[in-house]
């Protein structure tokens, strides 16, 4: 095995099956300068990993616990935002409009008024016509001027005396 | 001299016999260990405050550790954990009793990591100075601390040059120690994948050790 293939081999390392790694070890053997790199960058990441393992232990645990309670305890955007509105709205509510029932009331109220409102305004119209009418009556006079009588039937002829309101 | 073959047989019989044992014993240890967490999970799906307590205090330094891999600065990787802790407490009802609960929750890191990345586009490092208040402390060799801190951040600028995906292979598998099917369960890709992102993410960071930090890779004793 040259040494480029080893250092393919090297970026499996511990994914290898058992007949390769030992071809990597049979050229580790052969050529030092390889196996010195390979354990030079295996040392730097086994560096990095004992740093790193002590990062997550600085913090205190109760300081980490109670930051996360809150967090763990905080409304969502739309209770928030109601929490926020909560006093307008409340303020709305009572000293504006009143409570539901009030709102009930006012719409039967409004229904009832506008299915009443026709027919007030209908009435008024009837009587303002009625009043027209009489005001412009126009009593007409007739008098018959024959009967003619066929049968069981009798017809009679009218003629126009004249008008008088 | 046979008789020495055959005593040394019997040595390497009792050898292999102890490894064995010891294998067992830490498998039976790993298991009771599963249960007492798969016990603690049922309790905090109930709603108990106590059990998500001792939960958090026994993921949180890996949880901090991940996310700090992923992102290299530290406060921002507590930032993440404590994201972590509420995607975990909003979602833990969903989780299935019986799974691994580390891989469930090295997902949750993972994923809520990359979204930290794509929303900052950033990956800092705090440099070698930074880190000066540990030389003070230190009771040993200085230019030891010193060569560490070079390590450190040369191995995050490297880290800086892969992709999410390689990152998060390269992190779980070389730093974290998963095997490859729990990195494939982490990343819910196939092995054969992972292995292709592993095997390119340590070519990269091999190249950028070698061509711009060649000097750590000498000093390394």
């Amino acid at each position: 095995m040259d040494c480029k293939k080893a250092n393919e081999l090297c970026l499996e390392y511990g994914e290898l099956d058992q007949s390769r790694q030992g071809e990597l070890e049979s050229h580790f053997r052969v050529c030092p300068v390889c196996e010195a790199e390979f354990k030079k960058y295996c040392t730097c990441l086994q560096d990095y990993r004992k740093f790193t393992q002590a990062v997550g232990e600085e913090e205190d645990f109760s300081a980490f616990w109670s930051r996360l309670c809150r967090k763990l305890h905080r409304p969502s955007l739309p209770e928030r935002m109601v929490q926020s509105w909560s006093g307008l709205l409340a303020w709305f509510n009572r000293s504006v409009w009143g409570p539901v029932p009030v709102y009930a009331l006012a719409t039967v109220a409004l229904i009832a008024f506008l299915a009443v409102l026709p027919l007030v305004q209908n009435g008024q119209s009837v009587a303002a016509n009625r009043s027209s009418f009489r005001s412009n009556l126009v009593v007409e006079r007739f008098e018959p001027m024959r009967a003619n009588t066929q049968g069981s039937m009798t017809t009679y002829t009218f003629a126009q005396l004249g008008t008088s309101k | 001299m046979k008789k020495h073959t055959a005593s040394l047989n019997k040595v390497n019989r009792i050898e292999s016999d102890l490894e064995k044992a010891k294998e067992g014993q830490e498998l039976a240890d790993q298991s009771a260990q599963e249960k007492e967490i798969q016990d603690i999970i049922v309790r905090a799906q109930n709603g108990n405050q106590d059990a998500f307590q001792k939960l958090v205090e026994r993921f949180r330094s890996q949880v901090v550790g991940v996310a700090f891999k992923m992102v290299g600065d530290y406060e921002d990787a507590k930032d993440i954990s404590q994201l972590v802790f509420v995607k975990t407490y909003q979602n833990l009802h969903r989780f299935e009793i019986g799974k691994k609960f580390s891989t469930w929750l090295y997902r949750i890191t993972i994923n809520a990591s990359i979204d930290f990345l794509r929303k900052y586009r950033r990956y800092k490092h705090e440099s070698v100075e930074d880190n000066l208040h540990e030389l003070k402390e230190t009771k040993g060799d200085a230019e030891e601390v010193y060569r560490r801190g070079l390590i450190r951040a040369a191995i995050e600028k490297s880290l800086e040059r892969l992709s999410f995906k390689q990152k998060s292979v390269f992190v779980l598998r070389d730093l974290e120690g998963l095997d490859i099917k729990s990195v494939s369960q982490v990343m819910a890709m196939p092995q054969a994948t992972v292995r292709w992102y592993l095997h390119r993410a340590r070519s990269k960071i091999r190249q950028e050790l070698q061509k711009n930090y060649p000097h750590i890779l000498e000093r390394t004793k």
